[in-house]
């Protein structure tokens, strides 16, 4: 069987990922998430969460939360402001961890390397490419691009949702009977989500859309 | 199926290619997933594009997972895996047959690929280094012309289309070597290889039966494709084009725009000669009228060529005369759909 790692946050998009990846794919399933500091650490329990119940090989949580101490972001900032979904729709959000995802993703492609994992999935979606420029098919076409220089071993990274919305996302999820109540999108952290963060908003249109009220 | 691939790359449309075991799936001209059993992504395209089954196309309602993230650059390797494949200068696409509309959209996938190579039409050639056209040459009534004339007339009269994928090099060392080209005797052709390779030079020979180019006195193309060289350089018959590179070559500067737009601009142009013709004097008049047929086809200098009227228009006739026929000379700018003309065009006329 064909090995694969799936970058998981725990959110809606990269635990669909998780799971089409496993049941769909049949791959054998390796998970990576990261402690980057994030407001909203408590992604990382539903990715734990999540990682079991599919049944992977190997889930590493990897912690890079020296990232708060370089990288400016509200993300980062629990004194920050976080924007409103109307404001985080005008180009760059204040949301925006500089260069989050490619340190990600360089981190997931040594771990990749090592364990001879030839692809690398990673959960990017069509709502998010006007804010962050790091999840659109260019990006994902020119790291790619470099990794074709490695000699030695060739990986490949691989976004199945670059042209879907999120509500594309859900439904596919709902086919593939993902328990959408262990995610956690909420920006803000704490133990409810709050309703009104971009990352809220985006959720529950999202599941508006397909019929479904799940927080 | 490579060739209704290729037509749906260049298209930029949305197909599914069904074969009896697997699927691919192209989204407005991107090929973003193929499937072949437990096969997902490249592995499962590769096999797919080499299965000798029957195939059929429906268009793609569904956007499919995207299982292929790789893009234009890393895939035409492998999807256009043409015989005798050589990275300085290979036939990608052959006789491709474009309406006009479908030639603006290539001419988008050009520069959106940053694709770099050759387009060859009968009586002329456009030379692109990643998407940027660097050389342009149209035959016209036997008259060679050169840059953004020989551009637009190439998008414009483009007929079928031979398509060469070539490396970055060939392209500059050919367009900086045709700044200034000579024509020579098949005889000179040994002596001019030797003082390619002996000097290090960068060039070009062209002749019916070769196109050669020399990068720092390498031999880096060397193609008997006789297509290309009769089809692009028609007139140069028994003689041979000779050119050393030297001055870099600049980018072409011409706007691309639709039929209906020209065809708008063109209405305002002939309604400005019409207008601002009784006003501007005999001799200018006779001196536009002459050099119409190619002003109409290039937008830029039919721009150039209402704002000298104006500006004589203005001496002559006075603002107030100026004023009065507004209305009618500006009609129809504000439907013109690109927006680059549009704004030149208002610009033109705003001072009025």
């Amino acid at each position: 069987m064909r090995r694969a790692l799936v970058l998981l946050s725990g959110g809606i998009d990269s635990t669909t990922l998780l799971h089409y990846v496993k049941k769909t794919l049949r791959r054998e399933v390796y998970a990576i998430s990261f402690n980057y500091g994030q407001r909203h650490s408590r992604e990382l329990e539903m990715a734990k969460w999540q990682a079991k119940e599919v049944g992977v090989v190997e889930h590493r949580i990897v912690d890079i939360s020296f990232l708060k101490d370089l990288a400016v972001s509200a993300l980062l900032d629990e004194k920050a402001q976080l924007p409103s979904w109307e404001e985080a729709q005008q180009g760059t959000p204040s949301t925006y961890v500089p260069n989050r995802n490619m340190i990600l993703l360089s981190i997931a492609i040594s771990y990749a390397e090592s364990r001879r994992i030839p692809e690398i999935y990673y959960g990017a979606q069509r709502q998010d490419y006007s804010g962050y420029w790091d999840t659109r098919p260019e990006f994902i076409e020119a790291m790619n691009r470099v990794l074709k220089l490695n000699p030695d071993f060739q990986i490949q990274i691989i976004a199945p949702f670059v042209n879907y919305r999120k509500a594309d996302i859900v439904r596919l999820g709902l086919k593939l009977g993902v328990n959408y109540e262990m995610t956690w999108s909420c920006y803000r952290g704490g133990d409810e989500p709050c309703g009104v963060c971009p990352s809220c908003v985006d959720r529950e249109k999202a599941f508006k859309e397909v019929g479904l009220h799940v927080k | 199926m490579l060739s209704e691939i290729q037509k749906a790359i260049i298209k930029r449309s949305s197909i599914r290619i069904i074969l009896p075991d697997g699927e691919i799936d192209i989204l407005k001209g991107r090929i973003v997933n193929a499937e072949k059993g437990d096969k997902y992504g490249e592995e499962a395209l590769l096999e797919l594009i080499n299965s000798k089954g029957e195939w059929r196309i429906e268009p793609l309602e569904h956007t499919p997972p995207t299982t292929i993230t790789e893009g234009w650059l890393i895939l035409k390797d492998r999807i256009f895996p043409s015989k005798g494949y050589n990275e300085n200068f290979s036939l990608l696409f052959s006789k491709l047959d474009f309406d006009r509309e479908e030639l603006f959209k290539f001419m988008n996938w050009v520069k959106n690929t940053r694709f770099t190579g050759f387009l060859v039409s009968t009586g002329g050639l456009l030379a692109f280094s990643e998407g940027e056209p660097m050389y342009a040459r149209a035959l016209v009534q036997g008259s060679v012309y050169t840059g953004s004339d020989a551009f637009l007339h190439l998008v414009n009269y483009a007929g079928e289309l031979d398509v060469y994928i070539a490396s970055q090099s060939a392209v500059m060392v050919f367009s900086s070597a045709m700044l200034n080209p000579s024509t020579m005797e098949p005889s000179e052709i040994q002596r001019m290889r030797l003082r390619f390779a002996e000097e290090g030079e960068s060039g070009i020979i062209i002749t019916h039966e070769r196109l050669e180019i020399f990068d720092d006195g390498l031999r880096i193309v060397n193609s008997t494709d006789t297509s290309f060289t009769t089809r692009a350089f028609p007139d140069i018959e028994r003689k041979a084009i000779v050119g050393i590179a030297g001055q870099e070559p600049r980018p072409i500067r011409a706007m691309l725009i639709s039929t209906e737009d020209i065809k708008l601009l063109q209405d305002i142009y002939d309604r400005s000669l019409k207008i601002l013709g009784g006003k501007i004097g005999k001799e200018m008049l006779e001196s536009i009228i002459e050099e119409n047929e190619n002003t109409r086809k290039d937008p830029d200098r039919m721009i150039a060529t209402m704002r000298t009227m104006l500006e004589r228009a203005k001496d002559i006739g006075g603002k107030a005369w100026l004023k009065k026929h507004r209305d009618e000379l500006t009609d129809g700018i504000e439907q013109i759909k690109n927006e680059e003309l549009r704004k030149k065009l208002e610009k033109l006329f705003e001072g009025i």
